[in-house]
C-alpha cells in the first residue's frame, strides 16, 4: 500500500478544494447552530407567560417571563444544586422549602418562578414521574423512575429474556443520584436527530464527486495506467471520503452542543445521571456518555450515508445522479418512517435520537445503542469495501 | 527493445475501429498519421492498457500490457488530456508521482525538474486552471515522464496549440526519442515530418503505411493527401 498517506493527503485536497464541499459544509453547521438557538429565537417578545403569585403573608408577586427567561432562570439556580445527593434528606430539604399548595400547579409554578427558584429543576423532575413536592421522598421518587422503566418495556413488548437483561443493567445505575445540572447537554442531545436529519443532504453534495470526479476531469486514464495505483489509491478515496463524513457529523454535533451551552449558561452537567434527563432509561450511563455515544452514532451513521453516496458515485460514474438516488430515500428514512415495528428502532431517525436512550429493545445481548452501532459500523465498511471494489473495475474499460 | 502488436482489432457492435494491426515498433520517434477517426486514439488506449482490445496483444519486450511491469515504464499523454483544475502544476505531478509508487524526496526532485524542462519552473505553484493551454499540454508531457518511461505515448498532443507552442512541443519531443518509444499521434503532418524516425499511418482501423522514416524527407504531405485526398493539414 505504497503511498497511501500523500494518495488520502490529496484526496482530502480535491474534497475540500471544491466551494461546494465549504459551502455546503458552513452551511451544515449554520443549520445547527439555528436549530440549537430557536428556543431563544421563539422564547423572546411576547412568547412567555405573566405569572402573578400571593403569599401567606399576602405579599404579592407579578412578573411577565418569557419562555427563554424562564429557561435561563431554570438554568442559572439549577446548577448551584450541582454535586447534591438525592437522597431522603434532599429531599426533605426540599419538601421544607417548597410551599404547600394542594394541587395547583400553576400557583406552584408561580411561586417557583417568582419566588424561590433553587428547586425549579428539581420539582420538574419529580413532577413529570406524577409525584407531589409536598410529600415526596427519595424512596418514592426511585420507585416510581423504576416504574416509568418497567412500563416503557411493557410498551415496548420486551420478551422476559430482555427484561431480565433490562433488570441486571438497573443494578448498574448508581443510586441514590448525584445531582448536575444538565439542559445545555438534554438540548444538544433532543437535537441529535436533527442533524441526522439534515446531515445526508450536505455530505452527498460533499461526497458525490469523490469517485465520480475523475470522470468528469477525464483523468481516469491518467490514474490507471499508473502502476500500482488501483488498491492504494481506492482505499485513500474511501479513508478520505469517510474522514470528511465523519469529521463533518462531529464538527455538526460540536456546533450543536456549543451553542446550547453558551445560550443556556450553567455547569455543562455532562456527568449526571442519564435518568436525570430520561426517568426510564436502564442503561447505566451519564448525560455526557449518552452524548458521546449519540455523537459516535452520529459519526457512523455520516460514514454509512458517506459509503452509500460514494457507492452510487463510483457505480454510476456521476455526481448528480449519486446526489440524486442517496437524498431522498435518506430523508424519507430520517423522517417520515413512523413504524413502530423493530426493524424501525435501526433507522437514523430513531436511533439518533434522545428517544433512543429509554428505547431498551435488544438486538440479541446488546442493547439498542450498541447493536446499532454495531450494525451501522458493518453496513459502512461493506459500502466502503464495495466502493474501492467497484473502483477497480473502471482500470480497464470494454467500451 | 521492442513494442510488440499482434492482430489488435477493437469492435463495436457497428464498427471496426481497429481492426487487426500488428506493429513491431523500437527505440525513436514512432510517428501514427491519420484523420480524425482514423481509428489512431482507439489503438493508443489499447497500447495503453486502458481499453480492453476485442482480439489481439501487446507486450513491450514479452511483457504483456495488462501488467503492473508494462504499465511501470509506460507514460501516456491522452488526446484529451485531464487534470485537476485546483490543484498546482507542482501538486499534480506530486500527486500522480505518489500514484506511479515514486518516494516523497524523489518524487519532489523529479517534478522540479520537468517543470523546468517543459517550461514551466516558475508556474509550478500556480493552479492548472490558470495555465493556458499550452501550458496543460506541456504539463501533460510532464506527468507522462515522471517514471522515466521506455514507452511513451503521446496521442495528439498539439491538438489546440498555436504555432510557436507547437514547435515548441515538437522540439520537446523530439529529445525524447534517443533511449526510449515514443509513439506519437497525430492528423498534422509538420508535427512529425522533420522528427520522426519510423512512420505509420492509419485508415478506417488499418496500417496502410509501416515503414522507416528519413527525416530529410520532404514528401510526407504528399503521401499523406494521396492516402487522405486533404484532410490533414
Amino acid at each position: 500500500m505504497k503511498n497511501l498517506g500523500t494518495l488520502f493527503r490529496y484526496e482530502l485536497k480535491k474534497i475540500w478544494t471544491r466551494r461546494l464541499t465549504w459551502a455546503a459544509a458552513i452551511l451544515l453547521v449554520a443549520v445547527c447552530v439555528i436549530d440549537a438557538s430557536l428556543f431563544w429565537w421563539m422564547g423572546r417578545g411576547d412568547n412567555g407567560y405573566h405569572f402573578t403569585y400571593t403569599s401567606e403573608d399576602g405579599t404579592e408577586y407579578s412578573k411577565f417571563l418569557t419562555s427563554f427567561d424562564q429557561i435561563k432562570m431554570e438554568g442559572t439556580n439549577g446548577s448551584k444544586l450541582d454535586g447534591q445527593i438525592w437522597d431522603e434528606s434532599y429531599f426533605e430539604t426540599m419538601r421544607r422549602s417548597l410551599p404547600e399548595v394542594g394541587g395547583d400547579s400553576m400557583r406552584f409554578t408561580s411561586y417557583m418562578y417568582l419566588v424561590d427558584h433553587t428547586y425549579l429543576a428539581a420539582a420538574g423532575m419529580v413532577g413529570a414521574l406524577g409525584l407531589s413536592t409536598d410529600t415526596v421522598t427519595a424512596y418514592e421518587f426511585y420507585e416510581a423512575r423504576r416504574a416509568a422503566a418497567e412500563a416503557a418495556w411493557a410498551e415496548q413488548g420486551l420478551t422476559p429474556y430482555e427484561i431480565s437483561y433490562w433488570e441486571r443493567e438497573a443494578e448498574e445505575i448508581e443510586e441514590p443520584f448525584t445531582y448536575e445540572y444538565c439542559k445545555g447537554a438534554q438540548f444538544a442531545i433532543t437535537r441529535a436527530s436533527d442533524v441526522a436529519m439534515i446531515l445526508p443532504a450536505g455530505l452527498a453534495a460533499i461526497l458525490c464527486g469523490v469517485f465520480a470526479e475523475e470522470r468528469r476531469n477525464r483523468t481516469v486514464p491518467l490514474i490507471f495506467v499508473s502502476s500500482g495505483s488501483r488498491l492504494p489509491l481506492s482505499m485513500a478515496k474511501v479513508l478520505a471520503g469517510s474522514v470528511t463524513a465523519g469529521a463533518l457529523a462531529a464538527v455538526m454535533m460540536a456546533a450543536t452542543v456549543v451553542t446550547e451551552l453558551v445560550l443556556l449558561g450553567g455547569g455543562l452537567g455532562f456527568g449526571a445521571p442519564v435518568q436525570l434527563y430520561a426517568p426510564s432509561s436502564g442503561l447505566a450511563i451519564s448525560v455526557g456518555g449518552a452524548l458521546l455515544i449519540l455523537s459516535g452514532l452520529e459519526i457512523l451513521y455520516a460514514v454509512l450515508f458517506g459509503g452509500v453516496i460514494m457507492l452510487l458515485s463510483v457505480t454510476t460514474g456521476s455526481s448528480t445522479a449519486a446526489l440524486a438516488c442517496s437524498v431522498l430515500p435518506s430523508i424519507y428514512l430520517s423522517i417520515w418512517v413512523k413504524s413502530q415495528e423493530r426493524w424501525a428502532d435501526w433507522l437514523p431517525g430513531r436511533l439518533l435520537s434522545g428517544s433512543a436512550l429509554e428505547n431498551a429493545r435488544l438486538l440479541g445481548p446488546l442493547n439498542i445503542l450498541k447493536s446499532g452501532a454495531l450494525t451501522y459500523a458493518a453496513i459502512a465498511l461493506v459500502m466502503l469495501a464495495l466502493c474501492a471494489l467497484v473502483w477497480r473495475r473502471w482500470a480497464v474499460v470494454g467500451k | 527493445m521492442e513494442l510488440t502488436v499482434r492482430e489488435l482489432s477493437k469492435h463495436y457492435r457497428d464498427k471496426r475501429a481497429v481492426d487487426g494491426v500488428s506493429l513491431r515498433l523500437t527505440e525513436g520517434i514512432n510517428g501514427l498519421l491519420g484523420a480524425n477517426g482514423a481509428g489512431k486514439t482507439t489503438l493508443m488506449r489499447m497500447l495503453c492498457g486502458v481499453l480492453r482490445p476485442t482480439a489481439g496483444s501487446v507486450s513491450l519486450d514479452g511483457v504483456d500490457v495488462s501488467s503492473e511491469d508494462y504499465r511501470a515504464v509506460l507514460g501516456y499523454l491522452p488526446q484529451d488530456f485531464g487534470y485537476y483544475p485546483d490543484f498546482t502544476g507542482l501538486d499534480f505531478l506530486l500527486y500522480l508521482a505518489a500514484l506511479k509508487g515514486m518516494s516523497r524526496p524523489h518524487a519532489k526532485r523529479k517534478s522540479a525538474e520537468l517543470l523546468e524542462m517543459v517550461g514551466l519552473g516558475d508556474v509550478g505553484k500556480k493552479k492548472i486552471k490558470t495555465y493556458s493551454g499550452g501550458m496543460r499540454q506541456r504539463l501533460g508531457i510532464a506527468q507522462a515522464l515522471l517514471n522515466d518511461p521506455r514507452l511513451l505515448i503521446v496521442d495528439e498532443p498539439t491538438a489546440g496549440l498555436d504555432p510557436k507552442e507547437r514547435v515548441r512541443f515538437r522540439n520537446l519531443l523530439a529529445d525524447l526519442g534517443h533511449d526510449s518509444i515514443v509513439l506519437l499521434s497525430t492528423h498534422i503532418v509538420s508535427d512529425l515530418e522533420h522528427i520522426a524516425d519510423h512512420m505509420l499511418m492509419m485508415s478506417e482501423g488499418h496500417i496502410i503505411l509501416d515503414e522507416p522514416w528519413d527525416k530529410s524527407r520532404t514528401d510526407l504531405e504528399r503521401l499523406y493527401l494521396e492516402e487522405f485526398g486533404g484532410e490533414g493539414e
